[in-house]
C-alpha cells in the first residue's frame, strides 16, 4: 500500500511516557499520499492526539518514541529540533482543539498569522500583512482587515478557529493535521467550519490527518478512516463501509452510538459497551502488555529516543 | 474616572492612618529626644525644661494635629537633632535609596529573567538543576553577609572599588558609579535569586499553555516560542511579584545601606529612631508608605498595558 514516494509514512510508531514507560501508542502504521486525507477516530486516551503530536514532533520531553516517521522518504525521528521547526507551520501544520486558548491572548490575531508566514518566508517584500488579510478572507472571515487587528478575546470561538486555520494554511502546507478542530464549537458553527476545511484543503491540495471522536464529523472530511483503541489501530476502512459493515466490535459500538436516528423512540440509547465489553477490552490489553507484543516493536530508532528536544 | 478618584481616596486614608499609627508608636517608645540629647546623667529638671522648649509636654493629639497641618502646607517639621527641615534631610537620602533600589531591581531582573527562562526550559536537564541550586544558595545567604563577602573580595583583596561611602551623581558621576557598584550588585544578586523562582514558575506555566504549543506548531523553536509568546504572558504574574519585591526592598535596603555606609532613607530612619527624632521618623515613613502606594498603583496600571483582556473593549464582528 505504501509507495516509496509517500508524503508521510508512519511505521510501527510506539510512544511511551515517563520513567515507567506508560505506553500511549503501540505499533501504529499508516501512510499518506500527497493530497490524501485520513481520519483517525477513537475515544479520548486512544492515542490519536499523541500520534498526531508525534508526527509534528511536538510531544512532551518525557515521551519516548520508537518506530519510524518518514516525511517524503526522510526519517523525522531523531532529527534536530531546528530542522523539525523548519517543517512545522510550513510543510506540515496543525489545527488544535481549543480555539479559546490556542491563540496568544496578548497579541493581535493578524500578527499571529503574519508571524507564521514571516517565520518561514521572511518579510523582505512587506507582503506579510497582505497575505494575512488574504488568508483571513479565505477562511471566511468577513472584514478581514478589522479582524486582523482584534485580540483573541474579542472574537467568537468560530472566528478564532478560522484564525487558527488561517495560521495553519498561510504557508500552503502539504499536510494539515487537525486535532478535533470543531469539538469546542457549537453544532451550526461546526458544520460551517468543516465545510470550509474541506474547501480550503481541496483548494490547497493539502493532505490531511483529521482526528475526531465523532465518526459523523470525520466522514465529512475524509473518506478513509482509521479506528484507534487503547493506542492501537483496530480497523481501517472507507467511512461509508465503517458505517454499513463495521468489522471490529468496538467500531460496531461507535457506529451504533453515532446512528441515534436508527433508535426507535422510547428505546434505551446504545453504548459502545453493548458491543465491546470491558472484559474483552481488558483481555486485549493484557495481550498488548505481554512481552511477546513488545518484541515486535522496531528498535531502529532506539538511540534517538526523544522527539521534540531542543 | 471614578476609579481614579476612589484610588486617590484610598491613598489619602492609608497615608492618614499610617501617620497616626507611626506618631502613636513613636510616642509610646520609652525615652524621648530630650533625654537622648542630654544623656543619662542629666537632672530631671533640665530634661523637663528641654521638653518644654521642644513642645513635647503638650498633649499628643494636639502635637499630631499641628504636624498634620504643617504637612498639608508642605512643612514636614524640623529635626530636633540637627535643626534642619525634615524635607532637606529626606531629599538627598531619597536620591541615594532610589538609585540603590532602582538599579538593584533592574540588576535582579537582568539576572532572574534569563536564568529563570533557562530553568524553565531545561527543567529536566542539568542546566535547570544548576540554576535552581544557585538560586537556593543566593536565597540562603543573608544580605549583610553577602555584602561583606563582596566588599572583602572586590574592595579588600582586589582593591577595585571603594568599600563604602557615597558621592552624589552631580558632584562626580564616576565616583558615584564606583560607590554604587558593590551595593547594587549585592542587592541584585540577593533579589535576583528570589526572583528566579517566580520567573521559572511563570514560564513553566507558559510551557503548558495551548498558545505555546501553537507557537511551536507554526515553527518556533522552544526558546524562541518562549521569548516571543511567553514573556508578555508571564509578565502579568511577574509584575505583581516585582511590585511586592520593590516595596520590600525599599524598606529592606536598610541593611545594604548600613553595610556599605550609604546615607539613604533606611539609614536616616534608623538613626532617627535611635534618637527619637520624631518628625524625621514621621517624614521618612510617610515617604516610604507613599512610595509603596505609588508602586502598587503602577503595578495595577501595568496590567492594562500588558494584558489587552484587562482593557474594557467590546466584541468585534
Amino acid at each position: 500500500m505504501i509507495t516509496p514516494r509517500s508524503l508521510l509514512e508512519v511505521t510501527d510508531l510506539t510512544v511511551e511516557f515517563g520513567r515507567r514507560r506508560t505506553r500511549a501508542v503501540n505499533a501504529v502504521s499508516f501512510g499518506l499520499e500527497p493530497g490524501e486525507r485520513l481520519g483517525i477516530i477513537g475515544e479520548s486516551g486512544s492515542g490519536k492526539t499523541v500520534t498526531a503530536l508525534a508526527v509534528m514532533g511536538l510531544l512532551a520531553e518525557n515521551a519516548h518514541v520508537t518506530g519510524s516517521i518518514r516525511w517524503r522518504g526522510e526519517e523525522l525521528l531523531g532529527r534536530p529540533e531546528r530542522e523539525l521547526a523548519r517543517l512545522r507551520g510550513n510543510a506540515m501544520s496543525m489545527v488544535f482543539q481549543e480555539p479559546m486558548t490556542a491563540l496568544d491572548p496578548t497579541m493581535r490575531v493578524g500578527r499571529q498569522v503574519a508571524e507564521a508566514f514571516v517565520l518561514h518566508r521572511g518579510d523582505a517584500t512587506g507582503s506579510a500583512r497582505a497575505r494575512t488579510v488574504e488568508m483571513l478572507d479565505a477562511v471566511g472571515l468577513p472584514d478581514a482587515e478589522r479582524i486582523a487587528d482584534a485580540f483573541p478575546h474579542q472574537l467568537s470561538g468560530g472566528q478564532r478557529q478560522r484564525v487558527i486555520l488561517a495560521m495553519a494554511l498561510v504557508n500552503g502546507p502539504d499536510l494539515v493535521i487537525c486535532d478535533e478542530p470543531t469539538t469546542a464549537l457549537d453544532v451550526t458553527v461546526q458544520a460551517k467550519v468543516l465545510e470550509l476545511l474541506d474547501e480550503v484543503l481541496t483548494a490547497e491540495q493539502a493532505a490531511c490527518l483529521f482526528i475526531s471522536h465523532d465518526l459523523a464529523v470525520v466522514s465529512q472530511v475524509s473518506r478513509q478512516v482509521m479506528v484507534m483503541l487503547d493506542g492501537e489501530v483496530v480497523e481501517r476502512a472507507p467511512a461509508d463501509r465503517l458505517f454499513s459493515a463495521p468489522g471490529h466490535p468496538y467500531t460496531q459500538g461507535l457506529v451504533a452510538t453515532a446512528r441515534l436516528d436508527l433508535v426507535p423512540p422510547g428505546e434505551r440509547l446504545p453504548t459502545v459497551e453493548d458491543y465491546y465489553t470491558q472484559e474483552s477490552r481488558a483481555e486485549s490489553q493484557a495481550r498488548l502488555s505481554s512481552p511477546e507484543a513488545d518484541a515486535g516493536v522496531g528498535e531502529r530508532n532506539e538511540e534517538h529516543g526523544q522527539v521534540g528536544r531542543s | 474616572m471614578g476609579r481614579y478618584l476612589r484610588r486617590l481616596g484610598i491613598f489619602a486614608v492609608t497615608l492618614l492612618g499610617a501617620s497616626i499609627l507611626i506618631f502613636a508608636v513613636t510616642a509610646a517608645l520609652p525615652g524621648d529626644i530630650a533625654q537622648v540629647l542630654l544623656g543619662t546623667d542629666a537632672t530631671p529638671e533640665r530634661v523637663e525644661a528641654l521638653r518644654r522648649e521642644y513642645g513635647l509636654d503638650r498633649p499628643l493629639p494636639l502635637r499630631y494635629l499641628e504636624w498634620l497641618g504643617g504637612v498639608l502646607t508642605g512643612n514636614f517639621g524640623i529635626s530636633h537633632l540637627s535643626r534642619q527641615p525634615v524635607l532637606a534631610l529626606i531629599g538627598p537620602s531619597l536620591a541615594v535609596t532610589a538609585w540603590l533600589v532602582g538599579l538593584g531591581i533592574l540588576g535582579a531582573l537582568l539576572i532572574a529573567l534569563p536564568a529563570g527562562m533557562v530553568a524553565a526550559l531545561k527543567r529536566r536537564h542539568w542546566q535547570g538543576f544548576a540554576v535552581n541550586a544557585l538560586a537556593q544558595l543566593g536565597m540562603a545567604i543573608p544580605v549583610f553577609f553577602g555584602g561583606m563577602l563582596i566588599v572583602l573580595v572586590f574592595s579588600g583583596w582586589l582593591g577595585w572599588l571603594p568599600p563604602n561611602g557615597y558621592v552624589p551623581l552631580r558632584t562626580d558621576p564616576v565616583q558615584w558609579a564606583r560607590h554604587l557598584v558593590l551595593p547594587v550588585a549585592t542587592l541584585a544578586v540577593v533579589q535576583g535569586a528570589v526572583l528566579i523562582r517566580y520567573v521559572r514558575s511563570a514560564f513553566v506555566e507558559v510551557l503548558s499553555e495551548d498558545y505555546y504549543r501553537t507557537a511551536r506548531a507554526i515553527g518556533w523553536t522552544p526558546a524562541a516560542a518562549l521569548l516571543r509568546h511567553g514573556v508578555r504572558n508571564a509578565a502579568v504574574s511577574l509584575v505583581t511579584v516585582i511590585g511586592l519585591q520593590l516595596s520590600a526592598v525599599l524598606v529592606g535596603a536598610i541593611v545594604v545601606e548600613y553595610v556599605f555606609g550609604l546615607p539613604g532613607l533606611g539609614w536616616l530612619l534608623l538613626n532617627a529612631v535611635g534618637q527619637r527624632d520624631l518628625f524625621v521618623i514621621q517624614g521618612t515613613v510617610m515617604f516610604l508608605v507613599l512610595a509603596v502606594l505609588v508602586i502598587n498603583a503602577l503595578v495595577d496600571f501595568s496590567y492594562l498595558l500588558i494584558d489587552p483582556r484587562q482593557r474594557a473593549q467590546g466584541e468585534i464582528g
